[in-house]
């Protein structure tokens, strides 16, 4: 309770406006992977770190795009392979091969991909709605399509893309 | 500025809702005996009185302090109760017990929503309605003891002034430390003989840290006369003392506390401006607490002249400014300042002796106890957890296969060692007793009781025991629920009871107790058993069971009311039948790894046993292979290993294959197939066969090869996952992968289910 204290109370609370213009400047901003050479976004605020890609212990009666486990530091973090999400074609995974750790509802998966690339930009004028027709497999996960120059970015929408259920367990039931 | 405020308040508010929560604890069981008392003699026993009396007076003085109205005024109408029916010696009626109980009830509630928002209000019609009962009852108590007394003129005095909440907190706090002083001196004997050892401890180690707190502050203050906040905090901890010494009817350290806060009082307002004599008096009277708390820890008595002095030359200090005239206070306040003058550099280095002899007096002491964040404890405990790991991992690094390592291996093994008692030691500082747990208990048996309308005692043993706080924070819930049960269906009635020979009055039975690491918690009735035939007749009708469950074992038939939806009660009573309650039961005490046992004889009564582990964390686990995955097996649950040979197998039309093992029979699980790995072998004879055990069912599981025992320490799957068949964690191991724990209870009963 000695003045010290109080000055360093005050001072956190310097801090925390200092965090939150720090989760200002993170709007607008993807983390860009690539997906069977199509380009992906995700929102930079739901990362935490890219690994690469490691041991992974498989869990049994999970869904298939659920690969199993990996220990990050001591944590045990589930990792979803985003391919077999979207329902493209398995594939083996290479020294490109990246862990994107993403985390929602303060809920830690990893995303398996085939490559990061950038961090980018996207202002909101530059983003459209997702396309309406051909409801494919990954679409519902689509939050917007991203334009930069002549390029397109497929934007997901993290929430989505964890907690979704998948069609095809609808189908089963 | 006022986030500072806030915060301070913050703190002031968190603490005292913490302190309340342990008062309101204390109160319970206290009412409970007091109830007891009363009824079985007819007359209530004044020490219990006296202690519930001071609990609320304490917490009415914590209450005013941080300046909670509703609490206040509360507390303030139930300890003007509990004056009367110390005072009057009048017969408590159930209804009173209620009302106290109620009031009780009603702070607990309160005290969530004060900590989130720091102070009472939106309670006040709640508030008020329990005020009007408690006054109707204070007058019809009074009127009674009115009449049988006649002295109306002692009561309306007595009552009057203190009807008013207590707006002049301060006025009122000084009132009502005068006035219970000579009845606490009176009492102080009996009281000895209420207050635990650990109570005693505790407030010796309070004390302690309080005084501490207050000479840090004086002392700054000293420094910095102009900041009067310091003052303010000195007068707190010194308010905090004499409240605590006002509870536990130490007199002296009272007197002395209270003229030290009254000098502090307007010291922090300004009224007085601070000067050496005055420091020195204050602090030597903060010396006297300290010392004193020391003495009483000793079972010394305090030394009354000198407290006389003291207290003269701290209200001579205070008198000076409360006087109007100095010249009034003159004679008496130049006596002292005179001394104080001519003694000043004495006193002073006296003050300095003071301080070096607090510091022997604080080595001596050497505190027994701290308050630490329960967060930092699990901190801890995670840290031990990837300090195991990490242990291992160097203990089994790849690069020293195949080495002679002799010293290395000497110092793992140290090292080792260590590590255990450090674990061990970890586990250890979250160990609490299981007394507060069980003193709920008892006032759930008297509110059962009353309305079940059956006389019913509970008898508690083992109280001491202690288990981690885990074990503490899941265990509360499945205690309601078995000892719901046992009053509801298990004991009959005080009538049924007397026809069959047994006391009318049941008894319910409480026992904790350390059991070969394991922790026993026995509740045992002794009513009319349980129902071998009702068990299975509501089993099937239920469909929990096919067949007409003739072949179940007695252990099975009784596991079946732990089983969800399960209720042989023929109606739904408020209190229980409805099937959930005992699921809760086998629920929690599962998420602990524990497990239930239940003994019953017809007419007998019933014992139920929750058997849990001591640690938690931290299990030895067999770590087996099967292809390439890897599982831990608990090494608890392990009974056996071997290999097999094909004319001990039998395969059963519907695909199960049992094994023979020396006459026993026992069904095969095979990991491989059960979670669809390819595995090295797919023979039953060419793998290695190990039996697990879990409540009592056996089983061998089928897996390519053993690797190793270790250490290992448990942690959850992701949530994200959910729950996973036969699974009930993970692990980290040695060379950083993850290796499943195979849950061997669930385990069997899936296969159950699938062959069923």
């Amino acid at each position: 309770m000695s003045i010290n204290e109080k000055v360093k109370n005050s001072n956190t609370f310097l801090d925390d406006e200092m965090d939150e213009e720090m989760e200002d400047t993170q709007e607008d901003k993807y983390l860009t992977f690539v997906l069977n050479h199509e380009e992906y976004g995700i929102e930079i605020k739901h990362v935490i770190e890219i690994i690469g890609i490691q041991n992974i212990t498989s869990v049994p009666d999970m869904p298939v795009y659920i690969k199993g486990v990996i220990n990050l530091r001591g944590k045990v973090i589930p990792v979803m392979d985003v391919r077999m999400r979207f329902n493209i074609n398995e594939q083996a995974y290479n020294e490109r091969t990246c862990i994107i750790v993403i985390t929602v509802n303060e809920q830690l998966v990893g995303l398996i991909v085939d490559e990061v690339s950038e961090v980018l930009d996207i202002p909101k004028t530059a983003v459209e709605p997702p396309p309406k027709v051909n409801r494919g497999a990954g679409s519902k996960f689509v939050q917007g399509m991203g334009k930069v120059g002549d390029a397109v970015k497929i934007l997901l929408n993290a929430d989505k893309l964890l907690f979704e259920e998948d069609l095809e367990k609808f189908a089963a039931l | 500025m006022s986030s500072i405020i806030n915060d301070e308040k913050k703190e002031f508010v968190s603490e005292f809702v913490n302190s309340s929560r342990e008062l309101l604890d204390d109160v319970e069981p206290q009412i409970m005996a007091l109830e007891k008392s009363s009824t079985a003699y007819g007359e209530v026993d004044p020490e219990i009185l006296n202690t519930i009396f001071r609990l609320f007076h304490t917490l009415k003085g914590t209450a005013s302090f941080v300046d909670l109205q509703t609490i206040t005024s509360v507390t303030h109408e139930a300890e003007t109760l509990l004056d009367i029916f110390r005072k009057e010696k009048i017969n408590l009626q159930t209804e009173h017990v209620d009302l106290l109980c109620r009031t009780n009830d009603f702070i607990r509630n309160i005290l969530d929503t004060v900590e989130k928002q720091l102070d009472d209000k939106g309670f006040e019609d709640v508030a008020s309605g329990i005020v009007i009962d408690l006054k109707n009852t204070i007058a019809a108590v009074s009127g009674e003891a009115g009449a049988e007394k006649l002295s109306p003129g002692n009561f309306s005095g007595n009552s009057v002034p203190q009807i008013k909440p207590a707006a002049a907190a301060s006025e009122d706090t000084q009132q009502n430390a005068q006035e219970p002083e000579t009845e606490e001196a009176e009492l102080e004997q009996e009281l000895k003989l209420v207050i635990t050892p650990e109570m005693q401890k505790r407030f010796t180690q309070e004390s302690h840290e309080l005084c501490e707190e207050a000479e840090l502050m004086l002392l700054a203050f000293e420094r910095v006369p102009d900041n009067l906040e310091l003052a303010a905090n000195a007068f707190r901890a010194l308010h905090s003392i004499k409240g605590n010494a006002g509870f536990f009817g130490f007199a002296e350290l009272e007197k002395v506390s209270h003229a030290a806060e009254t000098i502090l009082d307007s010291l922090r307002s300004g009224a007085k401006k601070p000067d050496k004599n005055i420091m020195s008096a204050i602090l030597s009277a903060i010396d006297f607490i300290r010392n004193g708390a020391k003495k009483v820890a000793d079972g010394l008595r305090i030394d009354a002249a000198e407290t006389a002095r003291l207290t003269e030359v701290l209200n001579s200090i205070s008198g000076e400014s409360l006087g109007s005239g100095p010249n009034q206070s003159r004679p008496e306040g130049q006596d002292s300042s005179s001394t104080g003058n001519a003694g000043e550099s004495s006193k002073q280095s006296e003050a300095q002796s003071a301080d070096g002899a607090q510091k022997s007096v604080s080595a001596a002491t050497s505190q027994q106890y701290i308050r630490i964040d329960t967060e930092k404890l699990d901190m801890l405990l995670d840290l031990v957890g990837e300090m195991v790991i990490a242990e291992s991992m160097v203990a089994n690094s790849p690069d020293l296969r195949g080495l002679q390592l002799e010293k290395f291996d000497k110092a793992i093994h140290h090292l080792n060692k260590i590590t255990r008692d450090i674990q061990e030691t970890a586990l250890a500082m979250r160990m609490i007793p299981l007394s507060s747990t069980f003193h709920k208990m008892e006032r759930l048996v008297r509110d059962l009781s009353n309305k079940f309308n059956k006389k019913i005692k509970l008898e508690i043993a083992g109280e001491e025991t202690e288990v981690d706080k885990t074990i503490i924070e899941q265990i509360s819930d499945p205690l309601v629920h078995i000892i719901r049960n046992s009053m509801d269906h298990g004991l009959e009635s005080n009538e049924e009871r007397i026809a069959a020979g047994k006391p009318p009055v049941g008894t319910v039975r409480l026992e904790a107790k350390h059991s070969a690491g394991e922790v026993w918690i026995i509740i045992e009735d002794d009513g009319r058993g349980l129902n071998r035939e009702k068990i299975i007749k509501k089993a099937i009708e239920n469909s929990l069971i096919r067949g007409d469950g003739s072949d179940m074992k007695d252990e099975e038939v009784w596991k079946l009311i732990f089983e969800p939806g399960f209720s042989t009660a023929e109606k739904v009573s408020n209190i229980s039948g409805r099937g959930v309650g005992m699921d809760v039961v086998k629920r929690n005490i599962e998420k602990l790894r524990g497990r239930v046992d239940i003994r019953t004889q017809k007419n007998a009564g019933t014992m139920i046993i929750l058997r849990i582990p001591l640690t938690l964390a931290i299990i030895d686990g067999m770590e087996i292979q099967v292809g390439r995955a890897r599982y831990i097996i608990p090494i608890s649950s392990i009974r056996q290993s071997f290999k097999t040979t094909p004319d001990k197998i039998t395969h059963t039309p519907d695909g199960t294959e049992v094994v023979n093992v020396r006459g026993e029979l026992l069904p095969v699980i095979r990991l491989h197939k059960m979670y669809n790995i390819n595995s090295l072998y797919t023979k039953l004879e060419e793998g290695l066969l190990i039996i697990v055990e879990n409540n009592e069912k056996k089983c061998c599981l089928f897996v390519d090869e053993l690797i190793g025992q270790q250490q290992i320490v448990i942690k959850g799957l992701s949530n994200y996952l959910g729950h996973v068949r036969g699974v009930s964690g993970c692990a980290i191991m040695g060379d950083g992968e993850i290796s499943l724990i195979l849950d061997i209870g669930d385990l069997i009963n899936s296969v159950e289910m699938v062959t069923a």
